[in-house]
């Protein structure tokens, strides 16, 4: 039994967006509330419904959330307003954010976004500086050298002598299309899509550490084209003002989606040991949510 | 489309219920049964549209999750068959109550078939079940959850195991507490187990619809016995579903053939 309730709300421009708010028995003092974003098209319960077993372990640590579906997502109705996605996501987030001051009174927030939620929720953090935590798992991935070395020797550790014989060694050597190949600031016409280029990503960190929002960047073990070793933003990023003031992690023993148990109580595990650790600096500083 | 919570407070379970559109002369009403784990997230979505699909023909339809699934309360560890058939009777009572139907149609997904049929046995004003690929082999079901599961994994990992697969081939317990992301209890792997043709009986004076894949053998087997039965039907769709599969993979979410099929089936 879970020492919380969920009640579900409705909010935005004619109530359209659906979420759940999982509120603590004994809510703590001065905590931001999180929000949990849609990863993909997977409804607000998320992959594997990682986002209500992360709600109620974080609501057993007096952390509030809301769990939403964005316009035209799981429950959620489309927007009637005709505007670009991105800006739709970000008007989304804020009617969440809103319906939760109006609400529970919160003033201060921190995001948990798994793929396209990590992107979404970057977007906000960067237009909202009520964001005192941003998440983002599986986000952007800027590769090195040392990436793509890494890459092509673990892909030829996985192949017997024969396939060894068989493969040209141009296929071995080959960039990979997915990452090395395509434009940094691949994307569409819509601004708040396209993929910020390393120089915009650093700018991007550097203001958020300025502004004194608590950035985790984790990496899970399902982008060995992306991100593949420890400490390879530091690599990618070498001198940025901005590394000694983020956390970031390589976790390759879990999935992209938490497909295992362990590899989920693994991510709830180090989200909540994030989230209280920016609701301690929270309230420290004698914020009130 | 209303969200709410129903159930007593010790066992809620949470729902959403779409209202026939206005001027609808439909006396039926149609309940959503979700699939188990994965497949339900999986089928999140083709359920939405077919939801709104049969508001607009005049249907109210009533969709939740079972509890200690989706949205509802309790973790994935206390979820079980007998409980899931009692929160589908509450949800039967819901969807007459609010949609004022005198007649309803359920529809089951996998083993939200089995359940769905154990559930309206003997309760009033259900006029058919729609019993969508039904797992009427409960141990096949599990061995195909195994087998799913360290192709999820396989699939997901960028670097794959191989111990993955000779645990699968070797060891019998491997893989079978959870299945793709949900923890399954001993008590539920028990109760799956269970479930065969023999034990699977249609309840009477119940129209069924059976949709599965016309190779489906498990499936042709135990219908058989029901051929010949005017009330029973055994509707082929070649062109199904991929319950299995994680929503980033490249097959439809809702197939066009199946909304299709089940549409026509629910409402014919």
């Amino acid at each position: 039994m879970i020492e919380a309730s969920e009640r579900i709300a409705r909010f935005g421009p004619d109530d359209h967006l659906i979420g759940i708010v999982t509120r603590p028995a004994h809510p703590r003092p001065d905590a931001p509330a999180c929000l949990l974003l849609n990863a993909g098209v997977v409804h607000r319960i998320g992959p594997h419904r990682i986002n209500v077993k992360l709600a109620r372990a974080l609501a057993q640590d007096g952390i509030t959330s809301i769990r939403v579906d964005l316009s035209g997502l799981g429950d959620s109705a489309p927007a009637a307003a005709a505007v670009h996605s991105g800006a739709q996501v970000i008007a989304d987030l804020r009617a969440a954010m809103a319906y939760l001051e109006a609400t529970e009174g919160c003033r201060r927030f921190v995001m948990f976004g798994l793929c396209s939620g990590a992107v979404n929720a970057y977007r906000l953090a960067l237009d909202d500086a009520r964001i005192v935590g941003l998440l983002m798992f599986d986000g952007y991935v800027y590769p090195t050298f040392k990436t793509h070395f890494l890459r092509r020797r673990a892909r030829v550790r996985t192949l017997s002598w024969g396939d060894l014989a068989r493969k040209p060694a141009q296929w071995l050597f080959r960039k990979s299309k997915a990452v090395a190949e395509a434009p940094e600031s691949a994307g569409s016409n819509d601004e708040h899509l396209r993929i910020p280029t390393r120089a915009q990503f650093g700018q991007a960190m550097d203001a958020l550490v300025a502004r004194g929002t608590s950035v985790y960047l984790m990496y899970s073990g399902s982008f060995l084209e992306g991100y593949n070793y420890d400490n390879q933003l530091r690599d990618g990023f070498r001198g940025a003002k901005f590394l000694d003031g983020i956390r970031h992690d390589y976790v390759p023993d879990i999935d992209h989606t938490a497909t295992s148990l362990p590899a989920q109580r693994k991510l709830i595990a180090a989200v909540r040991d994030w989230v209280q650790g920016v609701a301690v600096a929270a309230g420290s500083k004698g914020s009130s949510t | 489309m209303v969200p709410f919570h129903f159930g007593s407070p010790e066992r809620l379970a949470f729902g959403l219920f779409h209202p026939a559109a206005a001027d609808s002369r439909e006396d039926r009403a149609v309940l959503l049964c979700n699939p188990f784990g994965q497949e339900a997230v999986r089928s999140h979505r083709l359920y939405r549209v077919l939801a709104e699909r049969l508001t607009r023909l005049g249907l109210a339809v009533l969709r939740f999750d079972y509890h200690a699934t989706g949205d509802s309360p309790g973790a994935d560890e206390d979820g079980d068959i007998e409980g899931w058939v009692g929160d589908t009777r509450l949800a039967l009572h819901e969807l007459a109550h609010r949609s004022g139907s005198q007649r309803i149609v359920c529809l089951g997904a996998r083993l939200g078939a089995p359940i769905v049929a154990r559930a309206a046995s003997g309760v009033p004003g259900v006029a058919r079940l729609v019993l969508w690929d039904p797992i009427v082999q409960g141990a096949e079901y599990l061995a195909l959850l195994r087998v799913k599961h360290v192709e999820s994994l396989e699939s997901s990992y960028s670097l794959a195991d191989p111990q993955w697969r000779l645990r699968l081939a070797d060891d019998p317990e491997a893989f079978t507490d959870e299945a793709i992301g949900f923890s399954l209890s001993a008590r539920l792997r028990q109760q799956i187990r269970k479930l065969g043709p023999h034990n699977l009986p249609l309840p009477p004076g119940i129209d069924v619809r059976v949709v599965a894949h016309p190779e489906d053998s498990a499936v042709a087997t135990w219908f058989a016995p029901h051929a010949n039965n005017p009330r029973r039907r055994l509707q082929p769709l070649a062109q199904s579903f991929d319950w299995t599969a994680e929503e980033s993979r490249n097959s439809p979410l809702v197939p066009a053939p199946a909304l299709a099929t089940i549409l026509s089936t629910i409402r014919d």
